[in-house]
């Protein structure tokens, strides 16, 4: 790959948000809805990273689902009995949370279709008809979530357009018993803005070439995109045979500018049980209104070395 | 005669968990690795339920398609060999026959048990509410069952009410009958704990004969204009011996609102198998915060 050159960019409006895979491990309450619909106090997943991408300037969000996944589909729709039953009873507070839902954003979906390989980068081909050639945009992992004080994508944007790389990356320093789950990045020497020269995947903390993890959430020029559309002519497919954003970021890496991005602010996954479970004990405690009452509650399980369950 | 068949309400609309049950079924709400609907059918099957009636509303769709097989996912987990998923997805779907009714006609608890008459038929039933569940040894609707079974009267489950349940539940006017076992007269919803006439408070776990269903049909609507089951069955208290049974070594999981949904939550997560002690580990560092 020689080095890309692009001009006259446009600003970042889009947000795409992966939200097509199984959830195999949260079954069988992800039989027939997606994972990122799994709630969090009282809204999916999914809708905090909208939140997040609407927090940050985003325009449109572009959802890449699969078969089966309406209940998110209409999660961003309007739900008109329900809100002329809302407002018959004098909910106004739930009737302006249900609305609010669906005048955040334009929502647009797209199907990843069963011909095309598994894999984190698979959305990336779904998308390359609704992204111009000169338009950067948001790539989200639907599962991961980041509680800061400015939002996560918005971070990321003002390093994009200061530094105008390639492809951009939110990491984040993660304690060393932990990296092996996540891929790590290698920066480039002599940089001071975060280039690096690869992403490696779940390589044992001693083996890892920094403590910055990689999560869900890019600034991708169409580049990306062109690339992951080579791999897929090529069959040129990464571990377990799927098609990997690391792997399509480590090409570009080789002779363009791609930066990986310490995020001020805490990343939460909900990628699995455990750390969905983590997430929602931590989003209740922050609650103004069930926040002390269920602090007080995990006080009264009296969880020290005694606790065996009830 | 034996009861086979077992209703679920499940048509509210789960207002208390907007805007998330937009779309969702409240009744969907996981607990663990399952909604929680489904530890009120297992509760019925355990109890030895054939039927479970399930009334649901234009929004529930979800809770239909939940109980029903579903072959692309089935595809999907057999190419990637996850056998036991595959298993558990699929025992969802045969766990029983389901059979689901839409609910009609005015607000209230009483209106879905109305709208399941014809699935019912001449015979007599459990009712037990989609949002909460127990853990019971025995199940809780085997202990009703059994009492039904012996009696053939309409049975309504108990357990104590402790603080402040006696302003939020119905509190059961009771004789004595047998060790255990009470004659209902009647239930008086939240009386505080100065007018309850007992500490049993009725617990939406419920045996019908058949009798209730002509009181139903005359109904009127009661408190906030919506018609509620338990004026029918205060009815059919003195038409008929109703008994109700204070459930032994019995555990309540309610996911009726979200602290009550959080609790129930983190008491299943501390009892998983795979992520318990780490879950212990990481409460224990939260609260020591």
């Amino acid at each position: 790959m020689g080095k890309i050159k692009y001009k006259g960019m446009k600003k970042i409006t889009k947000a795409v948000i992966a939200v097509a895979g199984y959830g195999t491990r949260f079954l069988p309450a992800t039989k027939n809805q997606p994972k990122e619909m799994l709630p969090i106090i009282d809204r999916p997943i999914v809708q905090y990273l909208v939140e997040e991408a609407v927090a940050s300037g985003i325009k449109d969000i572009i959802l890449v689902t699969r078969f089966g996944q309406s209940a998110l589909e209409n999660h961003f729709d309007t739900n008109l009995e329900l809100e002329i039953q809302l407002e018959k009873n004098g909910k106004k507070k739930a009737l302006e949370e249900v609305r609010k839902v669906y005048r955040m954003a334009n929502f647009i979906y797209i199907r990843q279709g069963r011909h095309l390989p598994y894999g984190n980068a698979t959305p990336l081909l779904c998308i390359k008809d609704l992204i111009a050639k000169n338009e950067p945009f948001v790539y989200m992992f639907g599962d991961d979530l980041v509680k800061s004080h400015i939002p996560c994508t918005k971070q990321l944007m003002n390093i994009f357009y200061k530094y105008e790389p390639i492809a951009l990356l939110a990491v984040q320093k993660t304690p060393k018993k932990e990296i092996e789950r996540y891929g790590t990045v290698k920066y480039k020497k002599g940089t001071r803005i975060n280039q690096i020269e690869a992403i490696l995947e779940k390589l044992p903390p001693e083996k890892a070439p920094s403590d910055m993890a990689q999560f869900g959430r890019f600034i991708f020029t169409p580049q990306v995109i062109r690339i992951a559309q080579k791999h897929l002519q090529n069959k040129r497919f990464g571990k377990d045979n799927e098609l990997w954003v690391a792997d399509i970021l480590n090409d570009l890496a080789k002779k363009n500018k791609v930066i990986a991005q310490p995020i001020k602010g805490k990343w939460m996954t909900t990628g699995d049980p455990l750390h969905y479970m983590q997430t929602m004990v931590e989003f209740a405690l922050d609650r103004e209104d069930i926040g002390l009452d269920f602090a007080q509650y995990l006080k009264s399980l009296k969880i020290g070395a005694s606790y065996e369950g009830h | 005669m034996k009861v086979t068949k077992a209703v679920i309400p499940a048509a509210g609309l789960g207002t208390r968990f907007l805007p998330w049950t937009k779309a969702i079924p409240k009744e969907m709400l996981p607990v663990g690795d399952k909604p929680a609907i489904q530890y009120v059918v297992e509760e019925c099957v355990a109890s030895g339920i054939k039927d479970i009636i399930i009334v649901t509303s234009y929004h529930k769709r979800a809770i239909e398609d939940y109980f029903d097989y579903l072959p692309e996912l089935e595809r999907f987990l057999k190419k990637q060999g996850k056998t036991e998923k595959l298993k558990e997805v699929k025992r969802v779907a045969e766990m029983a026959n389901f059979i689901f009714v839409r609910q009609k006609g005015i607000y209230g608890n009483a209106t879905p048990v109305i709208s399941a008459q014809r699935a019912v038929g001449d015979e007599p039933f459990a009712v037990l509410w989609g949002d909460q569940f127990f853990v019971a040894q025995p199940p809780r609707l085997r202990q009703c069952l059994k009492v039904f079974e012996k009696y053939q009267s309409s049975v309504v489950a108990t357990i104590k009410a402790q603080g402040d349940e006696f302003y939020k539940r119905g509190i059961c006017e009771i004789e004595d009958f047998k060790p255990g076992v009470f004659k209902l007269k009647r239930i008086i919803e939240k009386p505080g704990p100065k007018k309850a006439p007992s500490d049993l408070a009725a617990y939406g776990t419920y045996v019908f004969t058949p009798d209730i269903f002509p009181i139903l049909a005359k109904l009127k609507p009661g408190r906030d204009g919506e018609l509620w089951l338990v004026d029918a069955i205060t009815k059919l208290c003195q038409q008929k011996q109703v008994l109700a049974v204070e459930l032994q070594n019995a555990r309540l999981y309610d996911v009726g609102n979200q602290l009550n949904y959080y609790r129930t939550v983190v008491d299943f997560m501390l009892k998983d198998k795979e992520i318990g002690s780490k879950i212990k580990t990481y409460l224990k560092n939260q609260l020591g915060k």
